[in-house]
């Protein structure tokens, strides 16, 4: 995920040196007096579209279009060579304009998700690597699905084995719940052990009450009850990887039109 | 830990999330069956599979990741034995998120759509074309034309947008900046002036420096210090350091409206104890008002200043229109004249002797005024050519009275200029005057009157102690100064013999231009300056004396600059020697006050709004 190699490294430094010189155009040519705002917005509007084009890159997938590492390395650069040039273009701390307000606000949001997104799939995958294995997010459904039947199947075991239905019953009133579906979301973000200490609890309140024989379904229990805490890690965790460019992805939706609204209005007006 | 090959590619289902869809029961956290829902959303699994002919067998193709082939299998028709209910299928993340993205922007198009339509829907408070606030100056102005007012493609539909948007067929923004602000000079030049062509620098533009909707209180321009450079290649980076120095003279050089001498003022006539009662009090505050300096620090009126020793010299000084000449002989019978002017028969006897051609002499000795001269379009020293001239106005004005001499400035000077230039003159007077003096003898009016205004008296016509700012006299000196100059050459000599009589320092009726000095127009006329302060010199330099001296203190503030010229060769004229940069440098410099281009500067020369635009109500 880290676009830190050779080649991402000569990306970051021609960028840097084309908004180096952009910038220094722009100081040269204002105090000659001279308009910048349509070059640097043009620049700013090719840079917006070439930016949302790395969402249509990972929909052709099958197309020779390059690494989707690559465009995400230049997509991460793009967006912050972006800001600067934003900052260029409205040579000012705040638009005043409701137009343009909007079109900034919308932009800055888009940045920040962006930003904050570009971070979580930074920090996120190490922390699936070691919250237990990794599973494909498609899949977990069908695993949860699974590992509950299995539960369900060892709560069943125990009462062939005893002839009491103690352990049955306690996995409908008690256990169920957990394996019903993903648990503890929240605090899997936080990196918690909450489910660890909910889980242990009621199966060291049931230990007491059965048989060897039940023990061994208990033992069962225990080990899908583990099972199913990472894999709802993984999932929230996941989720959450998948969830914010369902904010990142309209806003630059709404960004490029409201940008192309402002191309119109100043080609309109402001000459 | 759970056994991973359950995951192999080939003991597992295959996932295909860009599908979009997502199986129903999965979606409730059940077992999806294996066939999933199709592209478009549709549910595949009310069959655990889809069964194969074999020949003519129908076989199971339950894959082995679902438990393999099943013990029922399919019937004879090839259905699968094993049916269940079919799910609901749900959308996935991603078609969720290609979900909201058009939702977002077909909100932004239709946002864009619904507050564009200002004109249709006039009560909307936002605008999806409100760049911002304008300026306090300009929200005032463009008044019911509103955006219009600059914006000529503004409210006026899809044609005239696509013509403003590729530059046709509507006027440049900066065009429309001139339609209420105009200047010195050439609006959208550097300066608003014609400098030599620099083909390094681009075409000035308003826009270069003003840009609007920056808010109400926020000006439309801003220039620095390194803007100006872009033109003015002389590096400038310290005004105390680089400043080029300040002109000769400077600021004393400017052309003034009224003459003063502060040397002569102020070592020698102020400094005579015998004055000191009719003196202004108060050094240089006596005569310049401080409680409204600004680039210029007025002076008092004439009253308040000069009217203490200089009001007895104006007065002195009358304005003579018109001095029965010398004439070589009558030209006027006594018959004639004994009708017009009601002679008795013992006067008209008299008369008769006096103008008897072998007894003539002339009760006048002297010769026409230069003014007279030109008047009468004749050489002043020649009676025999000024004697006809002279004689044909007397033959009307004894029976007119002063109707022949109105006709003659009309016709010298303009038709509307004599009802100035003679107001408050009394024809029955001139009559007698002209009798009188047809009569070869000197007019005695019937009383004396010290009053200022036109009197006949000896042999004058003359406007008598006239007074300061007296209108007639300055009617005098404007249109004298204003006539153009005759295309005969014979004509324009007795112009200007004529002017420079008038207008002269020394010796001008109520000594107007002993103080008020005169300009040469373009058009080649001269303009006599009646005010204190004439436009200015530097256009584009700018300077308030107020915070200087409430800084400074009025005590200390004027000589603190100003120091009188202890010799008088002191360049442009002045009594003052030259301020220098190292003066105002004292305090504007880095780090102390103020020292950038701006503060002193201006950009634009005579800026000023166009009448017609305050005309219209804005």
């Amino acid at each position: 995920m880290r676009a830190v190699n050779r080649n991402s490294l000569l990306v970051w430094g021609l960028t840097a040196g084309a908004v180096g010189a952009l910038l220094f155009w722009r100081h040269s040519v204002i105090t000659k007096l001279g308009a910048t705002a349509f070059v640097t917005g043009y620049i700013l509007f090719g840079l917006m579209v070439f930016l949302a084009l790395y969402n249509t890159r990972k929909k052709l997938s099958m197309v020779p279009l390059g690494r989707a590492s690559s465009w995400l390395t230049l997509h991460v650069i793009g967006g912050l060579a972006a800001l600067f040039i934003f900052a260029a273009h409205i040579g000012t701390f705040w638009p005043l304009g409701l137009a343009e307000q909007v079109l900034a606000t919308l932009f800055l949001l888009v940045s920040a998700s962006g930003a904050l997104g570009y971070y979580l799939q930074l920090w996120l995958p190490g922390r699936l690597a070691r919250r237990g294995p990794e599973m494909i997010y498609d899949r977990i459904p069908a695993e949860l699905a699974r590992m509950r039947a299995e539960a369900e199947a060892a709560a069943m075991a125990a009462a062939d084995v005893s002839g009491y239905d103690t352990l049955g019953r306690y996995y409908v009133e008690s256990l169920a719940w957990y394996f019903a579906r993903p648990r503890f979301s929240l605090n899997h973000l936080l990196g918690g052990r909450r489910p660890e200490v909910w889980l242990r609890r009621r199966l060291q309140t049931i230990d007491r009450l059965l048989s060897d024989g039940e023990r061994v379904h208990l033992k069962r229990l225990e080990e899908l009850g583990a099972a199913k805490t990472a894999l709802d890690a993984q999932y929230s965790l996941q989720t959450l990887l998948k969830s914010w460019p369902m904010v990142h992805v309209p806003l630059a939706s709404a960004l490029l039109f409201f940008a192309v609204w402002h191309l119109i209005v100043v080609h309109v007006y402001a000459r | 830990m759970e056994n991973r090959d359950r995951i192999r590619h080939d003991r597992s289902r295959y996932e295909r999330p860009t599908l979009g869809w997502q199986c129903g029961r999965a979606a409730v956290w059940g077992k999806p069956c294996s066939r999933g829902p199709s592209a478009t959303g549709v549910c595949g699994g009310t069959a655990a599979c889809l069964p194969a002919k074999n020949g003519d067998v129908w076989q199971c193709r339950r894959p082995p990741a679902e438990g393999g082939p099943c013990a029922s299998g399919p019937d004879a028709e090839g259905h699968c034995g094993l049916q269940q209910l079919p799910c609901s299928p749900r959308p996935s993340l991603r078609v969720w998120r290609g979900r909201l993205a058009f939702l977002a922007a077909g909100l932004a198009i239709a946002l864009i759509a619904l507050f564009a339509s200002t004109r249709s829907m006039p009560s909307l408070p936002v605008s999806s074309l409100d760049p911002g606030d304008l300026s306090a100056a300009h929200a005032h102005f463009v008044g019911e034309a509103g955006c219009g007012a600059c914006h000529q493609a503004h409210g006026q539909g899809i044609s005239a947008w696509w013509q403003a948007a590729m530059g046709k067929g509507t006027r440049p923004l900066s065009t429309a900046c001139q339609d209420c602000h105009e200047f010195g000079g050439k609006g959208r030049l550097a300066h608003n002036r014609t400098f030599e062509a620099r083909a390094d620098l681009a075409a000035t533009d308003c826009l270069m420096c003003h840009t609007e909707h920056k808010g109400g209180n926020a000006p439309p321009s801003a220039l620095s210090d390194a803007q100006c450079q872009t033109c003015h290649t002389q590096r400038i980076d310290s005004f105390a350091l680089d400043h080029p120095p300040f002109p000769p003279g400077f600021p004393h050089d400017h052309p003034k409206g009224v003459r003063f001498d502060h040397a002569s003022h102020l070592g020698k006539h102020f400094a005579d104890p015998r004055l000191a009662d009719q003196l202004p009090p108060g050094g240089c505050t006596g005569c310049h008002q401080i409680a409204t300096a600004a680039r210029a620090i007025q002076p008092a009126g004439f009253d308040a200043t000069c009217a203490g020793c200089h009001a007895d010299s104006i007065t002195r000084r009358d304005f003579v229109l018109f001095r029965w000449p010398e004439l070589a002989s009558a030209g006027v019978s006594a018959a004639n004249i004994a009708k017009a002017c009601g002679f008795s028969k013992e006067k008209k006897d008299k008369t008769e002797a006096a103008l008897a051609k072998a007894s003539f002499s002339a009760i006048s000795l002297d010769t026409l005024t230069p003014l007279q001269a030109f008047l009468l379009n004749a050489l002043a020293d020649d009676p025999a050519e000024y004697g006809p001239a002279v004689q044909d106005l007397a033959k009307l004005a004894i029976s007119d009275g002063a109707d022949p001499l109105v006709e003659l400035i009309e016709d010298r000077m303009g038709k509307s200029a004599s009802s100035k230039l003679l107001a408050g003159l009394n024809s029955e007077q001139v009559r007698q005057a002209f009798c009188a003096w047809s009569a070869n003898e000197e007019y005695a009016p019937a009383g004396t009157s010290g009053l200022s205004g036109w009197k006949a008296d000896a042999l004058d016509l003359r406007y008598a102690r006239p007074s300061h700012a007296d209108p007639v006299l300055r009617a005098w000196f404007d249109a004298v100064a204003a006539l153009p100059m005759p295309a005969d050459p014979d004509e324009a000599d007795l112009l200007k013999e004529a002017r420079d009589d008038l207008l002269s320092p020394a010796n001008s009726p109520g000594l107007c231009t002993k103080c008020h000095t005169t300009t040469d127009t373009k058009e080649g006329t001269k303009q006599v300056s009646w005010s204190h302060t004439l436009g200015q010199a530097r256009a584009l330099t700018r300077f308030d004396h107020q915070p200087h001296i409430n800084l400074l203190g009025p005590d200390k503030s004027c000589t603190n600059c100003h120091k009188l010229a202890t010799t008088a060769a002191v360049a442009g004229g002045s009594s003052f020697t030259p301020v220098a940069v190292s003066g105002c440098a004292d305090c504007h410099a880095a780090g102390r006050l103020r020292d950038d281009c701006l503060l002193c500067h201006a950009y634009h020369q005579d800026h000023a709004l166009k009448k017609g635009m305050m005309a219209n109500g804005n």
